[in-house]
């Protein structure tokens, strides 16, 4: 499964990671939570293997994240990334190119529920269909690992929902997901642990029903709790 | 690879298209300059295609130097570093990309010079004329199709070096600056300092020229000289693949 041991990773004039240590097991959908520039796109880049730890190491199945960890661990962005120069057809020809695990129909099947067309063009996407389309692309993988960062950015308050059940429709038993969001209510309903990261560091991982159960907490409140 | 390769093709087909569209437009008026006589229809077709044969292959090494520099300072490397594909692997697509490009550009332009010297000859009933007419124009080199063939190998070779070489000045660029401002300038210093130091290099080997010089040289010394190049380039070739794949793998976060 996928591990970070002392993660940490500087840029420039910033410490964006500093001594990460975090297990995620199996099959379970972890809610990453933290405020901006906490290290939530850093750590999920990492673990996809788009960005070079400073020190330490991001594992999948106890070999360092690299080439073969990328046949089984979707990564979705916050920014759009596809090439401007395609379609949507041309997305989904790509991904089928590049990813054995990547099925066409279960990309139609999200396209047409998100709305999206095969013929439309990549740079004529609205913000919000733009992100519908990397949800489309990424939750058509069947990955074992799926790191999600603020997919529901740009997205409409009634798509949010739909999409939302998109998602975890994609996802089977045995598959970890890992959501970062902002919008902490929205993923408390279906999130079974939470990560808080504040500058840098993983503060805490907690059971979210246990949060509720044993302490009375909701996600947002013990949120706030870490965060002020 | 193959699918790399299919993409980095992709990318670069309005440019290829361009000059394609360029290259039958002046074709079409050499032709017409032919059958009407027109010196300067032919004039101008001539002119045309050898600014397309030249120009068109420079500007497409500047497009895949360009695409590269986007992709690796911007969101698109997703595209590339999300899929099961090494930097050796992606960064060779780019190279192979560009070599193929230039080779069959390169024989389709000698082709098509071929042709159109061959139908020129035919309508002016006079080959030699037309042969003694270009070699004025050249000046003193003489068309021996060896000779020919050793400079384009020499030419080939030497641009597919530069290449390289532009595409490492780009990765380190973007490992060190990581899509900051003047980026590109950074790129083209680099780039710049590289080629000075290969031909410092060069230049102290037996034989030792820069690329023009290699170039000139490969046409009056025996075809082993425009061999000996031609390795020399594609070694330099290599080496710059290896430090670009290295710098990728190890160095680069996006």
């Amino acid at each position: 499964m996928l591990e970070s041991i002392h993660l940490t990773k500087n840029y420039l004039n910033k410490k964006a990671l500093d001594d990460v240590s975090l297990k995620l097991e199996e099959g379970q959908i972890y809610a990453l939570l933290g405020p901006n520039g906490s290290g939530k796109t850093t750590w999920m880049k990492t673990a996809a293997g788009l960005t070079k730890p400073t020190s330490g190491e991001m594992l999948y199945n106890g070999s360092p994240v690299g080439i073969e960890s990328r046949r089984e661990i979707a990564y979705m962005s916050t920014e759009p990334y596809f090439f401007r120069w395609m379609t949507v057809e041309d997305v989904g020809e790509y991904f089928q190119d590049f990813f054995d695990d990547f099925s066409s129909d279960r990309y139609r099947e999200l396209l047409a529920e998100m709305a999206l067309t095969e013929d439309m063009k990549i740079r004529q996407l609205s913000s919000g269909m733009a992100a519908k389309l990397k949800i489309a692309a990424t939750m058509a993988r069947k990955a074992s690992v799926f790191l999600l960062d603020e997919p529901l950015n740009g997205i409409d308050l009634i798509a949010r929902d739909r999409i939302m059940e998109a998602v975890i429709s994609s996802v089977e038993p045995n598959v970890t997901l890992v959501i970062s969001s902002h919008l902490v209510e929205e993923i408390e309903s279906f999130a079974s642990k939470a990560v808080f990261l504040r500058n840098g560091h993983a503060v805490e991982v907690c059971d979210v029903e246990d949060l509720r159960v044993r302490e009375g907490k909701s996600l947002a409140y013990k949120y706030r709790e870490i965060m002020e | 690879m193959k699918h790399l390769l299919k993409y980095e093709f992709r990318k670069t087909r309005t440019v290829k298209t361009a000059v394609l569209i360029s290259t039958c437009i002046f074709e079409i008026l050499f032709l017409l300059g032919l059958l009407s006589n027109a010196a300067v229809l032919l004039g101008t077709g001539i002119t045309g295609l050898s600014f397309c044969a030249t120009l068109g292959m420079l500007i497409l090494g500047l497009v895949s130097i360009s695409v590269l520099y986007r992709e690796l300072n911007s969101c698109q490397s997703y595209m590339l570093f999300l899929t099961p594909n090494s930097s050796y692997k992606i960064i060779g697509a780019k190279i192979l990309e560009n070599g193929i490009t230039l080779a069959v550009g390169g024989i389709c332009f000698v082709a098509l010079a071929g042709i159109d010297l061959f139908l020129w000859g035919v309508q002016a009933s006079d080959f030699p004329t037309v042969i003694q007419l270009l070699s004025d124009m050249m000046g003193n080199i003489h068309l021996n199709p060896a000779d020919i063939a050793r400079v384009l190998l020499v030419l080939f070779s030497g641009w597919l070096s530069i290449i390289t070489i532009a595409f490492f000045a780009v990765a380190i660029q973007a490992a060190l600056l990581n899509g900051r401002r003047f980026g590109g300038l950074f790129s083209f210093l680099i780039f710049l300092a590289v080629v000075i130091g290969v031909g410092i290099v060069m230049a102290n080997l037996p034989l030792g020229q820069g690329f023009l010089g290699s170039v000139l040289l490969s046409m009056t010394f025996p075809v082993s000289t425009g061999v000996l190049y031609s390795l020399l380039y594609l070694g330099i070739t290599a080496l710059f693949y290896a430090l670009t794949g290295w710098i990728m793998d190890k160095k680069l976060s996006v």
